[in-house]
């Protein structure tokens, strides 16, 4: 029986790393090696002549006119439609905090948006903004898209949180603005936290929406992301100019989520 | 509410099931069936001077169709894709006859003779219809 | 305050459902009126749809189905095994998880093509098997259920199996649904995958048919996009009771 024991506790370790395995192997073989094969691409000179050159692709890149448009436009979107978003879900968030039954009776509302195939909904977008010359449909059609789950995370967040601790404030006389600004939010600053994170992937992922509203590998300027780019090069076959935008893109989200995740431990103290 | 999910969901299905099998079928009966051939050379008669100057009939193949089918309209088959699928569908064709021997008129011109025209119907052919092509 | 409250969420409701019901309404427009026409356009004309329709059903249900087979064993084994930088594969998997589409195409192209699975049925969903979304997810909401019920179950048993099944899905059964619900609908709408890797029309999916349909003789987008909704509405439906008790992914907490 004492022999019996380690021995049990190896074993169940053992099969929880076992666990892992399907899913590492697939995440190797599809995205792992693939990966590594595409960063060998962008130190090659070509498909054909396969000497490595180094940097020099990714000069090429950061010098290309469209991958600077693109990269502006990316960040564009993320720097004004995320915090549009975020602030549109909190004002909502916190409005609705106050009636906590009609926010469970309303989630349905929220999160259909996120749900709804983005085909169905672009053909009477593009009705909608028929004449808009601007990125403004594709602004809102993310607002719309993301403010469902956005709204649900806070109101939980908010629900959250102990009902003394904001009693305490208001009888200290906070109230209003103050109160929220300076306790409700930080009080849940890990969930603001995840979801700006969450929506600055989605703003991303708006490249399948952008896409089929303009229907087209060559949309209007003030539009063309850093998506588009990569898509072009890939159907180009310009596999080396896709390669590095490709790396360079993922050092950029990389970058993202480590700021977003050292920023979350900071307020998980 | 599960309840009526369930309902709706299969019901849905099985639309979608019968419909994947029976729409084109469908669709089908309601088109005018055609049997289709190429056009015929008929002999025609034209005069023309020999040798010796003088004058002689002879005959002549030429492209021809029945008068009655100049009545009706004659219809060229051609094949297009539409909506994402290959069908058959019919043209009213323009055409320039001459002259007219037993029953037969000669065209001059508005049909090759590689074309196929629709020979029957099911139902009264119009420029354009999609047709469905029984063989010849 | 109630009463804003109710005004705030009436007038939110109706801007979140106002494009769906344009385009359910939309669907039965036809020159002018309304009429079944540019239904009996889409399913009796369209013979293309049937093959889309259900491709895409066959691709979202065999990845889902897929998915929930990979990633519970893998959250779990997240959460119970030990072993060095395992912190730091969970965060490559955040970082995946986070990376855009454009990022992983042309891997997996590459990948799927030496592999020869381009314009077969795998090349669209094999990869889609191992995405890493529900891995995070299903891993974050099961730091937080109880280990009791696990250990109970394992004196019963030495079989994984066995202890995942009993002990641990139903207790994170709120966030399976969730997860079958993103993912699928996540997989429905899948567009670029389809297009790049699908040759044939026969295999391709429905999003593909509405981008095609434009061009197609009669009013059929508008029909489509409303069957297209159809099927995760359903699911949605059929979920969210469940998902009203407890929608919270939490943060990233360590």
């Amino acid at each position: 029986m004492k022999n019996a024991k380690p021995k049990k506790r190896m074993k169940w370790n053992t099969k929880c790393r076992l666990c892992l395995l399907p899913s590492l192997l697939g995440t190797a073989v599809f995205f792992v090696i693939p990966f590594i094969r595409v960063v060998y691409y962008s130190l090659i000179k070509s498909q054909f002549k396969r000497d490595f050159v180094w940097f020099e692709n990714y000069a090429e890149t950061l010098q290309n006119k469209y991958f600077q448009l693109a990269l502006k436009n990316s960040l564009l979107l993320i720097l004004i439609a995320v915090p549009i978003l975020m602030a549109l879900a909190l004002l909502i968030s916190l409005a609705l905090s106050y009636g906590i039954k009609w926010v469970r009776k309303t989630r349905f509302a929220f999160v259909l948006p996120m749900v709804i195939p983005t085909a169905s909904i672009v053909l009477i977008w593009r009705g909608v903004f028929a004449e808009n010359t601007t990125a403004l449909p594709i602004y809102l059609l993310f607002i719309w898209k993301n403010i469902g789950i956005c709204v649900v995370l806070l109101t939980a967040a908010f629900a959250s949180i102990e009902g003394s601790v904001l009693e305490a404030a208001r009888l200290d006389g906070a109230s209003g603005f103050v109160l929220h600004t300076r306790i409700t939010i930080p009080m849940i600053a890990p969930t603001v936290l995840f979801t700006m994170l969450l929506s600055i992937v989605n703003s991303f992922k708006i490249f399948k929406e952008s896409y089929l509203y303009y229907g087209t590998n060559y949309p209007p300027d003030h539009s063309y992301t850093l998506q588009y780019y990569m898509n072009n090069n890939f159907l180009k076959l310009d596999y080396q100019s896709l390669a590095s935008a490709a790396v360079l893109t993922s050092i950029l989200v990389f970058g993202i989520v480590m700021g977003g995740m050292a920023l979350q431990r900071r307020y998980d103290r | 509410m599960k309840k009526t999910l369930f309902i709706i969901t299969g019901a849905f299905l099985a639309a979608m099931l019968f419909l994947t099998f029976f729409a084109e079928p469908i669709h089908k009966s309601t088109l005018p069936k055609i049997t289709a051939a190429r056009l015929e050379r008929r002999p025609f008669p034209y005069e023309f001077i020999d040798k010796n100057g003088e004058q002689r009939v002879g005959t002549i193949e030429k492209l021809a169709v029945p008068k009655s089918m100049l009545e009706s309209g004659v219809y060229v088959i051609y094949s297009a894709e539409k909506n994402g699928t290959e069908r058959d569908f019919v043209q009213l064709a323009e055409i320039q006859t001459g002259e007219e021997n037993g029953g037969f008129v000669e065209i001059v011109a508005g049909i090759s003779f590689a074309d196929k025209v629709a020979v029957s119907s099911t139902k009264p052919l119009y420029d354009g219809a999609e047709v469905i092509v029984l063989g010849e | 305050m109630r009463k804003l409250n109710a005004v705030l969420f009436t007038a939110l409701a109706l801007i979140f459902i106002f494009p769906v019901a344009a385009t359910v309404i939309l669907s039965f427009k036809s020159g002018g009126g309304l009429s079944l026409k540019p239904y009996a356009d889409l399913l009796f004309d369209c013979f293309i749809f049937y093959p889309m329709f259900w491709n895409s059903v066959l691709y979202a249900t065999a990845i889902t189905v897929a998915q929930l087979a990979v990633i519970i064993p893998c959250a779990f084994g997240f959460s119970r095994a030990k072993f060095r930088g395992k912190n730091a594969l969970f965060v490559f998997y955040i970082v995946l998880m986070m990376m855009p589409l454009q990022v992983t195409i042309l891997p997996n192209y590459i990948g799927l093509r030496d592999l020869g699975l381009i314009n077969t049925p795998w090349g669209i969903i094999l990869p889609m098997i191992f995405s890493p979304f529900g891995v995070v997810v299903m891993h974050q909401y099961m730091k937080n259920i109880d280990s009791s019920l696990i250990d109970a179950t394992r004196l019963e048993t030495n079989s994984i199996f066995r202890v995942i099944f009993t002990g641990v899905i139903p207790q994170i059964r709120v966030c399976v649904f969730a997860v079958i619900l993103f993912v699928f609908a996540d997989c429905w709408n899948m567009v670029e995958q389809p297009m790049l890797f699908l040759k044939d029309d026969n295999l391709k999916t429905l999003s593909v048919f509405i981008e095609n349909a434009q061009s197609y003789v009669g009013e059929v987008l508008f029909p489509a996009a409303v069957i297209f909704m159809i099927p995760v509405l359903i699911l949605y439906l059929f979920f969210s009771e469940n998902l009203e008790k407890g929608l919270t992914l939490g943060g990233l907490s360590k």
